[in-house]
């Protein structure tokens, strides 16, 4: 164990996996892909299952934008964890002297990266469908905080998921609970800043956020070893 | 079965039937509530074992990932079992005092009660998974990691819901700050004190179950393979 932590390799050996993960998505463009296409069809459902009934579906937005990040983020790092685990890859990695922690820290920053270039159409597609416009740089603070915090939850979960025979039916109702102050946040916060009100008003939310954000990378590096051993 | 297992048992299921009577017919009816703050007696301290249960899962799920002997596993378990007996009760028997004391079966903005949701869902979760994975060393190992991933989302939950009830205040019956009487502790205690040791029998005999049937699980192992 004290061989393994070696502290000044983690930053370098993130790097490199970060452009390993990089590179396989710049290549195959599927997690994107994926997000992008399931995120838009989510929209189509939203807009006709609220626009009916209250025939105003803005206030339903930051539900929207939330939603569709927490379905799209789970679907995109499971097909990541599962891509990694089937082809070998992980199981490979850890007979080299990489750090379990800069596999963890390397995945879920790709997979934070994912999310936000999924906002960079994402957030566009809300405003010109649904005929509204969003203050997309007030809510860049929530969005990178709440993707990290589904990356990490996403990562650890499916990362132990990875060898069940039940995968599909079990992730949802793991992932799904313990992201539950995630999602209450980030839509709180959301709504809040599209409403219009102060920093000194929403800012206790990105708290909320941080300290979510935190807690989970700290003890998910911790025990992430433990998730993909043999 | 023993016989200090049979003492043990007929001990815990005497004192629960004592502090039933003393809480539920002995006790005196209070003034502000009535009749309906005797469901008191049994939530409290059933809330308290579902908190109690939900750390030990967390406690022997480290241990279980620490020293990997099935022993740690199988309290792990166990315990989930009782947090789950338990939550669901403390849900049932909250929203049956809500509805008279608050006037709603339920309340989003109580952060206790949300929280409590939230936990029910994430440690039926983790029962499901121990009954979907089977039995093998993976799925403990998978156990553990969301016994401590659930543990340490209890306290976030708790203070989301608790942000969140400042936007969204609904009329709750917060308790006022003056120190209940005897006749309502003493009770109380003795109810708390015989929950505790009455699922610590159940807890108890659950372990030597799910020891006996693991044995049982090995050895076919051992012979069909």
């Amino acid at each position: 164990m004290t061989d393994s932590l070696r502290i000044p390799h983690i930053p370098k050996q993130i790097f490199i996996l970060l452009k390993r993960e990089l590179l396989l998505e710049i290549r195959s463009k599927e997690q994107i892909t994926v997000m992008v296409i399931f995120a838009l069809t989510s929209i189509l459902i939203f807009q006709f299952s609220f626009e009916l009934r209250t025939g105003n579906v803005q206030i339903f937005l930051p539900g929207i934008l939330w939603i569709s990040m927490l379905f799209a983020s789970s679907l995109s790092i499971d097909r990541s964890m599962t891509r990694d685990s089937q082809t070998g890859v992980i199981q490979g990695m850890l007979f080299t002297p990489v750090d379990p922690i800069s596999i963890f820290i390397s995945k879920v920053l790709a997979n934070t990266l994912f999310l936000l270039a999924l906002n960079l159409i994402l957030l566009p597609a809300i405003s010109l469908l649904l005929n509204t416009s969003l203050p997309n740089y007030q809510l860049l603070p929530v969005i990178v905080l709440g993707a990290i915090g589904l990356s990490a939850t996403g990562t650890i979960v499916s990362a132990s998921l990875t060898n069940m025979k039940s995968r599909a039916s079990l992730l949802p109702i793991i992932l799904f609970p313990l992201l539950f102050p995630v999602v209450l946040s980030s839509t709180t916060a959301s709504g809040m800043i599209i409403d219009g009100y102060s920093w000194d008003e929403y800012s206790k939310w990105i708290g909320v956020l941080l300290s979510y954000d935190i807690i989970f990378i700290v003890t998910s590096s911790l025990i992430f070893s433990y998730a993909v051993e043999a | 079965m023993s016989r200090a297992n049979l003492l043990f048992g007929f001990t815990s299921l005497f004192m629960l039937l004592l502090s039933s009577y003393l809480s539920l017919v002995s006790s005196p009816i209070e003034k502000t509530q009535g009749i309906h703050q005797k469901i008191f007696y049994l939530h409290v301290p059933l809330a308290f074992l579902a908190y109690l249960a939900i750390t030990l899962v967390f406690i022997s799920s480290i241990m279980y990932l620490w020293k990997r002997t099935a022993h740690w596993d199988q309290v792990a378990r166990v315990s989930a079992e009782i947090g789950i007996i338990t939550t669901t009760l403390v849900l049932i028997s909250g929203s049956l005092w809500g509805r008279p004391v608050w006037g709603a079966w339920w309340s989003w903005s109580d952060a206790r009660l949300v929280t409590t949701l939230v936990m029910w869902l994430i440690y039926m979760a983790y029962l499901m998974l121990r009954s979907l994975g089977g039995f093998s060393e993976q799925t403990a190992k998978l156990g553990s990691i969301i016994g401590i991933l659930g543990f340490i989302n209890v306290p976030i939950t708790y203070f989301s819901v608790y942000l969140w009830t400042f936007l969204h205040p609904l009329p709750t019956l917060q308790s006022s700050d003056d120190r209940p009487e005897n006749s309502i502790l003493i009770p109380f205690l003795l109810s708390l004190f015989s929950y505790i040791l009455f699922f610590l029998y159940i807890g108890y005999l659950r372990l030597q179950i799910e020891r006996a049937s693991d044995t049982l699980k090995n050895l076919k192992q051992r012979v069909y393979s």
